[in-house]
């Protein structure tokens, strides 16, 4: 298809598919039509497509896509339809990220009530100075979350709001926290950059934890349900450092399928006794009964019993068949 | 001459008294379902879950003076609906090994005990799977194909012995064929089928064997619950209906590591949906495979499991031990071998219920639960069958209590 059929083909889809608010290019100022730009490659073109977000804007959204001499009408088609969704998530997201900028942040930031219960200077300083690990009073541990709120009244939605709040960071939790503090890094593994893009929220456009932490992050590691001795915040600490340094992601990951294993055995000799109690005590007929449900015909005395009780009375141990 | 040849007729024969099990059994999240969801039973006709979905507040300013107050509104409620879906298993052992393993004398066990009792364990550990579905009964996706060996993303969801039924998708997809696991290898991904699966592809879906290659037609898993989209539907409901109310709030990794600000990020997601305290006061409860578990307690600020297992055992009055060994973000932890790799799910379980006609029991005639085989001859066979089975569903009261984070990458060897 030369130049002149694929923009006739170019604004042959433009009115069948575009909207009102999105349009081709126009080149009005030349002739009436649709602008198909020629590149520096033989056969290769390219176009379009604008978009105001208000009447009187002056400065739209462009989004370009390309446009060969190899394509019929319906590749040309697909290619708008395509470039038209493609712009369409985009100016939803450019929408969202201005609007981002404009929501309230409600609350403020408190500092949190410290234990005092000693220093905790010898497990190490951040390089602010601060030391690394301490000891807060979980109400009073407050964050920021920005996103779409669903305020509830007795469990019922009363209101939705898009907007940044300070909340306490530990939710209902009552008790004292050992928090470590932990660098942007090491908390989020990211750039600010990709930070500001993977952290936002896929319906408002906010950042669910507000700001790139570049500072890093007081985290939550151990919580005490009382006001905890020195002892046992050390402890915590020498737990969680020597698990650290002592063991791999692979060691961790087989000390839980121990657990797992070990849960699975202790399951298993129930199991076992509720079998054995559902057998017959003499093997006449088999196992006819089952471990979770009483039959007629079920015996219930076990090897145990019998080995404990002597021989099963037929007045206390049978019950009548029939 | 006196050789050991000569002797060998006196010699015991020492068989060790213990015999491994090579197969994973694990039912974790069914037995907390079990233990922590209501349980409502029912008959064969649907089970009606109401949602009062949308509210009415016409709420206005008006001029009372000759104004209008206008007409009323009224909230909106819906319905889903549930039909238990039955699963049974098959058993059987001939006479011969029942009487010859009946005594410690004869055999290290009794046969006809491991029997049933494996019986048992396995056919949880198949609900187990079933649980973690999403309504389709698919178990896994096709990811690569040798043969009768074909690589899947959690061989944990399959078992030995089991049949399966494999599509090329699900809702009107090619119907490909059924095969029978001989057995699943957990290190390297893999499942071993006794034969190949003809036109078997590498994208193909494996659905547990019966299963109409339809969604919403198996057991409503959890990942038919957990679900954040507007499309869809939860338990016959449309999600288009009610936009937002019928979406599961998600955390999207997007490949990148597992760290605390993805943690946090899901208590977030709960704090705005539910409320501030609702992490604790809901009792959220994280459900963890073996991978986001071990890359949770790698980060460096929680205890590891590793540590509470040396402590087991001391006499240490620590109340540490006395608490739930893994917590994920401050919320206890469910640790299962089921759990789709690089997906963890939040449950908010006093949402979630059991609806059962039948619970897990052996097939029974008469008070028969062990069947003997008729033989062609019209005689009796030695064979010995006997059948578990189960008719139930799960549900979920409100898909928004609740939050999953998907899409973090799982490291190799998981």
């Amino acid at each position: 298809m030369d130049a002149d059929r694929l923009s006739v083909a170019l604004n042959g889809a433009a009115m069948e598919i575009l909207g009102d608010e999105l349009k081709l290019m126009d080149n009005h100022h030349q002739a009436p039509g649709y602008i198909l730009f020629e590149t520096d490659e033989p056969g290769k073109f390219i176009s379009y497509l604008v978009f105001k977000p208000t009447a009187d804007s002056t400065i739209p959204f462009i989004f370009a896509f390309i446009l060969t001499s190899e394509m019929d009408e319906s590749q040309v088609k697909l290619a708008v339809t395509e470039a038209q969704e493609k712009f369409a998530t985009e100016i939803k997201r450019l929408e969202k990220l201005a609007k981002a900028e404009m929501v309230s942040v409600k609350g403020n930031d408190v500092n949190p009530v410290l234990w005092t219960g000693g220093s905790l200077k010898a497990f190490g300083q951040n390089p602010y100075g601060e030391n690394i690990w301490r000891v807060v009073w979980a109400p009073s541990r407050m964050w920021q979350v920005g996103g779409r709120w669903q305020d509830r009244e007795q469990g019922k939605i009363v209101r939705t709001v898009d907007e940044y709040r300070w909340i306490p960071r530990y939710g209902g939790e009552n008790g004292w926290v050992l928090e470590k503090w932990l660098s942007a890094e090491e908390y989020a593994k990211c750039t600010e950059e990709l930070w500001n893009m993977v952290m936002r929220d896929a319906e408002t456009g906010l950042l669910e934890l507000g700001p790139y932490p570049s500072r890093g992050v007081f985290e939550a590691a151990y919580t005490f349900s009382f006001y905890p001795p020195y002892s046992l915040v050390e402890k915590r600490i020498q737990m969680i450092n020597y698990g650290k340094q002592k063991y791999s992601q692979n060691d961790i990951k087989l000390a839980h399928r121990d657990a797992l294993d070990a849960r699975e055995k202790a399951k298993d000799d129930k199991l076992e006794e509720m079998i054995r109690d559902a057998m017959p005590a003499f093997p006449i007929r088999g196992l006819s009964g089952s471990p979770y449900r009483s039959a007629p015909d079920d015996f219930k005395v076990t090897a145990k019993d019998i080995a404990k009780k002597g021989m099963p009375n037929a007045a206390k141990d049978f019950r009548q068949v029939n | 001459m006196g050789s050991v040849s000569q002797a060998i007729g006196l010699m015991h024969e020492k068989v060790r008294p213990k015999a491994d099990e090579f197969f994973q059994t694990d039912d974790t999240l069914y037995s907390k379902f079990e233990e922590r969801t209501d349980e409502d039973s029912q008959s064969y006709r649907p089970m009606r879950v109401p949602m009062i979905l949308v509210g009415a507040a016409k709420f206005q300013q008006t001029d009372i003076n000759g104004g209008s107050l206008g007409t009323g509104i009224a909230p909106t409620s819906d319905a889903g609906t549930l039909v238990p879906v039955v699963f049974s298993q098959a058993h059987q052992y001939t006479k011969l090994t029942e009487i010859t393993t009946k005594s410690s004398q004869q055999a290290i066990e009794n046969f006809v005990v491991k029997t049933q009792k494996l019986a048992m364990k396995q056919f949880r550990e198949r609900i187990e799977a079933a649980i973690n579905t999403d309504g389709s009964g698919t178990l896994d996706t096709v990811v690569s194909i040798a043969g009768s060996v074909v690589g899947v993303n959690n061989p944990s969801m399959f078992a030995d012995g089991s049949q399966i039924d494999a599509w090329s998708q699900i809702g009107g997809g090619v119907f490909r064929g059924t095969g029978t696991i001989y057995t699943t290898d957990q290190n390297n991904k893999l499942i071993n089928f006794l034969a190949p699966i003809p036109n078997l592809q590498v994208g193909d879906v494996l659905l547990i064997r019966g299963s109409s290659g339809q969604a919403g037609t198996s057991v409503a898993g959890t990942k038919a619950y957990h679900v954040n989209a507007n499309v869809g539907s939860v338990m016959g409901v449309p999600r288009t209906s009610y936009p937002g109310r019928l979406s599961t709030p998600n955390v999207n990794a997007q490949g990148l590591p597992l760290t605390p600000a993805i943690a946090r990020r899901s208590i977030a997601a709960i704090q705005r949906a539910l409320g501030i305290k609702a992490p604790k006061e809901e009792k959220l409860e994280y459900y963890m495979g073996l991978d986001t578990i071990a890359a949770w307690e790698n980060v460096g600020i929680s205890i590891t499991q590793n540590i509470y297992q040396q402590q087991k055992g001391n006499s240490s009055p620590d109340m540490a031990m006395e608490e739930p060994p893994s917590t994920f973000a401050q919320r206890p932890v469910i640790v299962g071998l089921h759990q789709t790799p690089g997906r963890i799910d939040g449950f908010v379980l006093s949402h979630w219920f059991r609806t059962e006609f039948q619970k897990i029991d052996h097939y029974e005639v008469g008070g028969q639960t062990i069947f003997p085989q008729i033989a062609p001859d019209g005689g009796l066979l030695t064979n010995l069958l006997f059948y578990l089975y189960i008719g139930f569903n799960i549900g979920m009261d409100n898909v928004l209590a609740g939050v999953f984070i998907n899409n973090i990458p799982v490291p190799a060897g998981y």
